[in-house]
């Protein structure tokens, strides 16, 4: 996982699949990127490399989805693959969706 | 296609589990859809991870047992674990050992997915039909 930042917008990419194993590490790796949200505008979750999902790793994501906007920030998800943006839709979760 | 095999409770081992399903259905003609395999990936990670934490409950030396069939048209899932199990309640599901709203959500995802659910005691079957 890593973050980029561009102007007021930062884009986190997964590089693992948005599974149980990897939820962990990724959480501690975003606690870390949202230390200091003052700069930004809007966070976007790319999911470009993400082939496989569970309910756990949606989880992550709502999870992700709360905090930043509790903050006042605006999220997206980026780059989901059919399959995965199907799956968001059918848990009514397309407005999350760039 | 038969695909057998007991993991213990862990997510690392579900991951494992669900990789090799995978590998066995890509190699299968009429399996290897792609929208197919992300469906059955999701489905067996949902029951095997539900087995894992409110089954056995992280429980290590408590096993999962996965079993797969496939004969034709039909696609046959079934996840045991040393839970409780369920029971059946006015026409609904009941997980004897959580109550949990995201159980069931779950489980009712899973049939928006087309899987038709059976359950007994501990052991939860699906069907699916790929014609």
């Amino acid at each position: 996982m890593y973050n980029e930042i561009i102007e007021d917008r930062m884009t986190i990419y997964l590089e693992d699949d948005l599974i149980a194993p990897n939820v962990k590490g990724f959480n501690t790796s975003v606690s870390d990127y949202l230390l200091d949200l003052d700069v930004l505008d809007e966070v976007v979750l790319n999911l470009g490399s993400v082939e496989n999902i569970d309910s756990i790793g949606v989880t992550f994501v709502i999870g992700l989805y709360k905090s930043v906007t509790n903050d006042g920030l605006g999220f997206a998800i980026s780059d989901a693959s059919d399959n995965v943006r199907q799956l968001f839709k059918l848990m009514k979760l397309e407005d999350l969706l760039e | 296609m038969i695909y057998k095999n007991e993991i213990q409770s862990s997510f690392k081992s579900v991951d494992l589990c669900v990789r090799e399903v995978l590998q066995l259905m890509e190699k299968h003609e009429s399996l290897s859809d792609e929208s197919l395999l992300f469906k059955v990936s999701f489905v067996l990670r949902e029951l095997m991870n539900n087995s894992v934490e409110h089954g056995n409950k992280f429980d290590v030396n408590k096993r999962i047992i996965c079993r797969i069939e496939y004969d034709a048209p039909e696609l046959l899932i079934e996840i045991t674990d040393e839970g409780k199990g369920f029971i059946r309640d006015n026409g609904y599901y009941r997980a004897l050992d959580n109550e949990k709203r995201e159980r069931r959500r779950g489980l009712k995802l899973i049939e928006e997915l087309n899987f038709v659910i059976e359950m007994e005691q501990s052991t939860i079957r699906l069907n699916l039909d790929i014609s």
